[in-house]
């Protein structure tokens, strides 16, 4: 978003439409801001009633500009009070979105959706808005019907993508030997391909990036190694043609995770290393390119390498993400035979975490580190 | 947004190499207050204004 579309100079005309906040959750800083405003997925955006301190507006995930526009005028409209009576159940659904209580929210989108027309602005942020809220509860079935009803409405336009790859991930998120699971992956691996085949639609290049992982998925799912490894293909050429097509560093680098993911996917780790080298070369203040690097050394099983990839990785990162750096370091120990090592870097990294300010600690990933430590 | 993108912390699961990645812009259209909640608002009450935020990480 920052290095594509935040440089569109079609969004200057919006600059006094709010007052503009970029916040870095890894920063100790913002630790109060997460806590206030939970955060469940990167990037996110937020439209906040200043005199209240609600969330008058969440939109999860990567937009476009035609996208960012929608959610401008709809973020000033809820900012603003809410409106008829659609608006209204929708302007208290986006209250309990953004709250982060994704039971209640659902329940208010689906009583919102009741009242807005497939046609109207707000449809498919509201669809969008819930097929989030029913992943993030684990309600694939739900999630599964409503994609599928959605995409019917909603085929040709940017919402497409969203619908395709959250009804694909859902459907492979249904336990094996549910009647129509089967049906269900082979219709959104449908979906899914058409859109990534249709011109006409607009995507970021990392939605397009995911949509290409989740066929990847549903090709293991159906143990299809070839299928599998044919897609992982497709889509190091699709990233390699969007890295071509890149006007400047920070476009680049920002392709970087998502080509490190097709690569081994693909079973291509190597052709990752001058990809990375390059953005270290670029951005040597960056944690990311080395700790990727150490990521495609392990996988190649270059041991030594990978570890002093993951000193420079360690010497720059700062915040949650060092619970990252750390896990491929225990790794990259584990493949050297070295259990000493693995064990003392967890728990490194279980004091690292437990250390963290609230907004940025999870309980979760400090009972994970437990568990591994109890782990013989 | 597809929630299979989002970033677990645990140790266990190592090979994922990362969400979406954002990077610095080289020239920012809209007029960002990097990383002050305190002063965002302030600024918003002032002016009478809702404030966007784009919550990012670096990775």
């Amino acid at each position: 978003m920052r290095a594509f579309v935040f440089t569109d100079k079609a969004l200057a005309k919006h600059a006094g439409q709010f007052v503009w906040l970029s916040i870095d959750t890894e920063k100790a800083q913002n630790a109060p801001f997460a806590k206030k405003f939970p955060i469940r997925a990167w990037p996110s955006f937020y439209v906040i009633d200043p005199k209240k301190e609600t969330v008058a507006l969440r939109w999860v995930g990567g937009a476009t500009v035609p996208q960012l526009r929608k959610i401008f005028a709809d973020g000033a409209r809820a900012a603003g009070g809410g409106g008829q009576a659609a608006g209204g159940a929708l302007a208290r659904a986006d209250a309990l979105y953004g709250q982060g209580d994704y039971t209640a929210a659902g329940k208010a989108f689906r009583e919102a959706l009741t009242g807005l027309s497939p046609k109207s602005a707000q449809y498919a942020r509201a669809v969008e808005s819930l097929l989030f809220c029913m992943q993030t509860t684990g309600d694939e079935p739900e999630c599964v019907k409503l994609a599928r009803k959605a995409l019917r409405e909603l085929r040709h336009t940017a919402s497409a993508a969203n619908l395709a790859g959250s009804g694909l991930d859902c459907a492979l998120g249904l336990p094996d030997g549910v009647p129509g699971r089967a049906e269900a992956i082979a219709a959104f691996e449908a979906d899914v391909a058409g859109v990534l085949a249709d011109p006409s639609l607009v995507l970021v290049a990392d939605d397009r990036s995911a949509l290409y992982g989740s066929l990847v998925s549903a090709r293991e799912d159906a143990k299809d190694a070839a299928g599998a490894h044919e897609i992982a293909l497709a889509w190091v050429a699709n990233l390699d043609g969007e890295a071509a097509r890149a006007s400047t560093p920070e476009q680049r680098t920002a392709l970087d995770p998502d080509r490190l993911n097709a690569f081994l996917a693909a079973g291509e780790a190597e052709k990752a290393i001058p990809m990375l080298e390059a953005s270290q070369r670029d951005f040597p203040q960056d944690y990311n390119p080395p700790a990727r690097l150490a990521i495609a050394y392990l996988e190649l099983k270059r041991y030594g390498e990978a570890l002093a990839a993951s000193d420079r990785a360690l010497a720059l990162v700062y915040g949650p993400r060092k619970l990252r750096v750390l896990a491929v370091r225990a790794d990259i120990y584990k493949g050297m035979g070295n259990a000493a090592g693995a064990r003392k870097t967890v728990e490194e990294a279980l004091a690292y975490a437990e250390a963290l300010p609230p907004g940025q600690r999870s309980e979760t990933t400090i009972a994970s580190l437990q568990k591994l430590l109890a782990t013989p | 947004m597809r929630l299979h993108r989002l970033m677990p912390l645990a140790l266990a699961v190592a090979t994922v190499a990362g969400a979406a990645a954002s990077t610095p812009a080289e020239k920012p259209v809209l007029p960002w207050i990097e990383d002050d909640y305190p002063g965002a608002l302030s600024e918003a009450r002032a002016r009478n204004l809702p404030i966007f935020v784009e919550v990012w990480a670096p990775w």
